[in-house]
C-alpha cells in the first residue's frame, strides 16, 4: 500500500511561496517596522530551524529528547573555542571558524553515538530524563571548566560578525533548506521507517525494519542539524555563555515551537515560530505600557506560560490541527443546514 | 580533617537527605502508582517554601498552624492539578509539556512577587553538643518528622479504606470500579495526598535552605534522580536513596565543590542505563 505521508495541495504551496517571498524581501522593505522586528524574526527563524531538528528525533522517531541543547551548545562552543581560545598560528578567524564547525560536528557525532546507544536501551520518560541529565552535565561542566571561560562566556571577535541583514539571510536559507529536507525526509523511505518506529516499534521490527540502525540514523541527522544551528550562533550573537547554549530553556524553546505548531508534521515547526513572535510581542507591549519597569519580564513569562498551557490543553496536536478542525466545523455546519433545508422542504410538501 | 567535622557534616547531610527522600517519595508515588509525569512538582515545592516564608515570617504565624494550612491548600491544589490539567492530556509526554508550562508560570509568578532575593524563615536552629559533636535539634526533629510522615503515608495506603481503594485501582481499575470505588475521585484524592508530601517537605526545607524562584528546578531534578534510582513504585527505596544522595552531595561539596553536580548527573546516567528499573530491582529492562 502506498502511504502518502504529506499532502500538499496547490493552495498550500502558493501560501508557502508567498510567505517565503515576503520573508526574502522583508529586510529591504520592512513594511514600516523597526530593526527590532528584524532581530525578532531572526530569533524566531533560528528556533524554527532548531525545532525542525528536534522534530526529526522526537516528532518522527518518537524519541522524546530533553537534551537537544547539548548538540546546539557543542556547535556554538566548538566554534567559539576554536576561534578564540586555541592558539592556531597562521590562520584567519574565518578559517578557524570553519575548523570549529568541523570540530563541533565530530564532537556532536560522538555524543550522538552515545545518545543513540541510550535510545536503543531506554524509552519514553527514561530516555527524556537521561538526555536532560546529559545536557545538565555539559552545562555544569562548561560553567566550571577553564577553556570555556566559566560563566563569563567567550566573546567572539568582531571580524566574525556579519551584521543583522546577513545573519537574517543565513538563517533564512538554513531554515528553508531544513524545511525542504524534512519534507523530503518525511516522504522518503527513511522517513517512513522512522515513523513506523514511532507508531509501533515491535511491529516495525517484525516487518523487517532494522530498528537499531534507524534510531541511530535519526539521532545522527537530528544532532547534525542542531550542531549546525549552534555553529550559526556565534555569527548571530557576539557572546557565548553556558546559560544561553546548554540550558534547559533552549531545549524547552525548541519543544514549544515544535509542539505549538504540531509535532511530527513538516509544517508544524514553521507554524510554531508564531510562539516566539508571540512571546516577543507580549514582552514589547508590556515594556511599552509599564514604561520600562523591571518586573515586566516575569509578567511576560507568566502570560507566555498561560498561553502555552492553553495551547497544549485545547490543541494538543498544535496549530496545524486548526486547519482540519476548521474544515470539520464548516462541513458540520453545511450538513446541518442541508438537513434543516430538507426537513423544511419535507414539511412544505 | 578531624573526625568530628566529618560526623557533623554527615549528620546534617542525613537530615537533609531525609527531606529529599520525603519529597521524592511523593514524586515516586505519582510516577509509579498514579502513572503521571508531573515536572511542576519541584515548582510547587518551591511555592510551598514561599508559602511557609509568608505565613511564618511575614505574618508571624505558629509554625505548625502554618504547616496545616499549607497542607490543606496543597491537597486541593493536587486535586485540581489532576482534575483539570493532567487528565486532559493524552499521553505522558503531553503531561510533561503541560506541567513544564505550569513550572514556567509558577517560576515567573514567584519571580514577580518575591524578586531574585533568597528568602528564608530566619528561625534559629537549636543546637546541642553530643559527645563533642554539635547536632542541630531542629534538623533532627525535621528528620524524625519526615520519617513519621512517610510511615504514616504507608499506613494510610495499607490500612485505611481510601488507601486500599487507591491500591485496588492501581492494580485493576475496572474491577475496582465494579466493587463500587469511584476511580476518578479516588485518584484525584491520591494525587492531592502526594502533593501534601511536597507541602510538608517544602515547609521543612525552607527552615534551613533559603528559597529562590528557580530553586524548584534543582529539587525537581533531584526527585527525578531519586525516583528513577529507587525504582518507580518503591517509596521506601526513595527515602533510602534520598539519604544517600544527601550524603553524596555533602561529601562531594566538601572535596570537589566545583564538579559536584556533573559527577552526580554522570552517576545518574550510568545508573539509569545499567539498572533502568531501579537500584533495588533485579530486572534489566526499563518499562515506561
Amino acid at each position: 500500500m502506498y502511504l502518502k505521508a504529506v499532502t500538499f495541495n496547490k493552495k498550500l504551496i502558493i501560501t508557502i511561496c508567498v510567505v517565503a517571498v515576503m520573508l526574502l524581501v522583508f529586510p529591504h522593505i520592512q513594511f514600516g517596522l523597526s530593526d527590532y522586528v528584524l532581530s525578532v524574526l531572526t530569533q524566531a527563524l533560528l528556533f524554527i530551524y532548531l525545532a525542525n531538528s528536534w522534530n526529526i528525533l522526537s516528532g518522527f522517531t518518537g524519541m522524546f529528547s530533553l537534551g537537544h541543547a547539548s548538540f546546539f551548545g557543542i556547535g556554538a562552543y566548538a566554534c567559539a573555542i576554536m576561534t578564540v581560545q586555541v592558539a592556531l598560528p597562521g590562520l584567519g578567524d574565518v578559517q578557524r571558524y570553519m575548523l570549529g564547525i568541523a570540530a563541533g560536528i565530530v564532537l556532536s557525532m560522538i555524543l550522538a553515538f552515545v545518545v543513540g546507544w541510550i535510545a536503543t536501551k531506554l524509552k519514553g520518560l527514561f530516555f527524556a530524563m537521561t538526555t536532560l541529565a546529559m545536557a545538565e552535565v555539559l552545562r555544569t561542566f562548561s560553567l566550571q571548566a577553564k577553556f570555556t571561560n566559566g560563566n563569563l562566556g567567550i566573546i567572539i571577535p568582531p571580524s566574525l560578525s556579519v551584521g543583522p541583514m546577513a545573519s537574517y539571510y543565513i538563517i533564512l536559507a538554513m531554515c528553508g533548506l531544513a524545511f525542504l529536507f524534512t519534507w523530503h525526509l518525511k516522504n522518503s523511505r527513511t522517513g517512513r521507517m522512522l515513523i513506523s518506529i514511532r507508531e509501533n516499534e515491535n511491529l516495525a521490527a517484525s516487518l523487517g525494519v532494522n530498528v537499531t540502525k534507524w534510531i541511530y540514523v535519526s539521532v545522527f541527522i537530528s544532532a547534525l542539524l542542531a550542531t549546525l544551528g549552534g555553529a550559526y550562533y556565534p555569527l548571530y550573537l557576539s557572546h557565548i555563555e553556558p546559560t544561553a547554549t546548554f540550558d534547559y530553556s533552549i531545549t524547552m524553546q525548541m519543544m514549544i515551537v515544535c509542539i505549538a505548531g504540531g509535532k511530527g508534521s513538516v509544517l508544524g515547526p514553521v507554524l510554531g515560530g508564531v510562539a516566539i513572535l508571540l512571546n516577543e510581542a507580549i514582552r514589547a507591549t508590556l515594556t511599552k505600557f509599564s514604561g520600562g519597569a523591571t518586573s515586566y519580564a516575569s509578567i511576560a513569562g507568566l502570560l507566555y506560560g498561560i498561553v502555552l498551557l492553553l495551547i497544549i490543553l485545547f490543541m494538543p496536536d498544535g496549530l496545524i490541527s486548526l486547519r482540519s478542525s476548521i474544515r470539520k466545523f464548516r462541513d458540520d455546519r453545511r450538513k446541518k443546514q442541508k438537513e434543516a433545508l430538507a426537513k423544511a422542504n419535507a414539511k412544505i410538501s | 580533617m578531624p573526625l568530628q567535622i566529618i560526623l557533623q557534616v554527615l549528620i546534617s547531610a542525613i537530615c537533609t537527605g531525609g527531606l529529599y527522600g520525603l519529597f521524592a517519595s511523593g514524586f515516586t508515588f505519582q510516577r509509579g502508582a498514579l502513572k503521571i509525569v508531573d515536572v511542576s512538582y519541584g515548582a510547587w515545592l518551591m511555592v510551598a517554601m514561599y508559602a511557609m516564608y509568608v505565613l511564618k515570617t511575614m505574618l508571624g504565624m505558629n509554625y505548625f498552624v502554618a504547616l496545616v494550612i499549607i497542607m490543606v491548600a496543597y491537597y486541593f491544589i493536587g486535586y485540581g492539578m489532576r482534575r483539570f490539567i493532567l487528565t486532559k492530556c493524552a499521553s505522558n509526554m503531553v503531561q510533561l509539556v503541560a506541567t513544564m508550562a505550569c513550572t514556567f508560570i509558577l517560576q515567573n509568578l514567584a519571580e514577580f512577587i518575591f524578586k531574585q532575593t533568597p528568602r528564608s524563615t530566619g528561625m534559629v536552629e537549636k543546637v546541642v553538643v553530643l559527645g563533642g559533636i554539635p547536632v542541630s535539634l531542629t534538623r533532627l526533629g525535621m528528620f524524625v518528622l519526615a520519617i513519621g510522615v512517610l510511615v504514616g503515608f504507608q499506613l494510610f495506603l495499607n490500612r485505611t479504606w481510601t488507601g486500599k481503594s487507591i491500591r485496588a485501582i492501581v492494580q485493576q481499575s475496572e474491577i475496582a470500579s465494579i466493587m463500587g470505588v469511584n476511580a476518578e475521585k479516588t485518584m484525584n484524592a491520591a494525587y492531592g495526598a502526594s502533593y501534601m508530601l511536597a507541602a510538608i517537605a517544602g515547609s521543612m526545607l525552607v527552615v534551613f535552605i533559603p528559597v529562590m524562584p528557580y530553586s524548584g528546578s534543582y529539587y525537581q531534578t533531584l526527585s527525578f534522580i531519586i525516583c528513577i534510582a529507587a525504582g518507580k513504585s518503591y517509596m521506601r527505596g526513595a527515602l533510602y536513596i534520598g539519604i544517600l544522595i544527601g550524603m553524596i552531595e555533602a561529601i562531594l561539596q566538601f572535596f570537589v565543590a566545583r564538579y559536584s553536580m556533573p559527577i552526580i548527573f554522570v552517576a545518574f546516567v550510568f545508573a539509569l542505563v545499567l539498572r533502568p528499573d531501579g537500584l533495588f530491582s533485579s530486572k534489566k529492562m526499563a518499562s515506561t
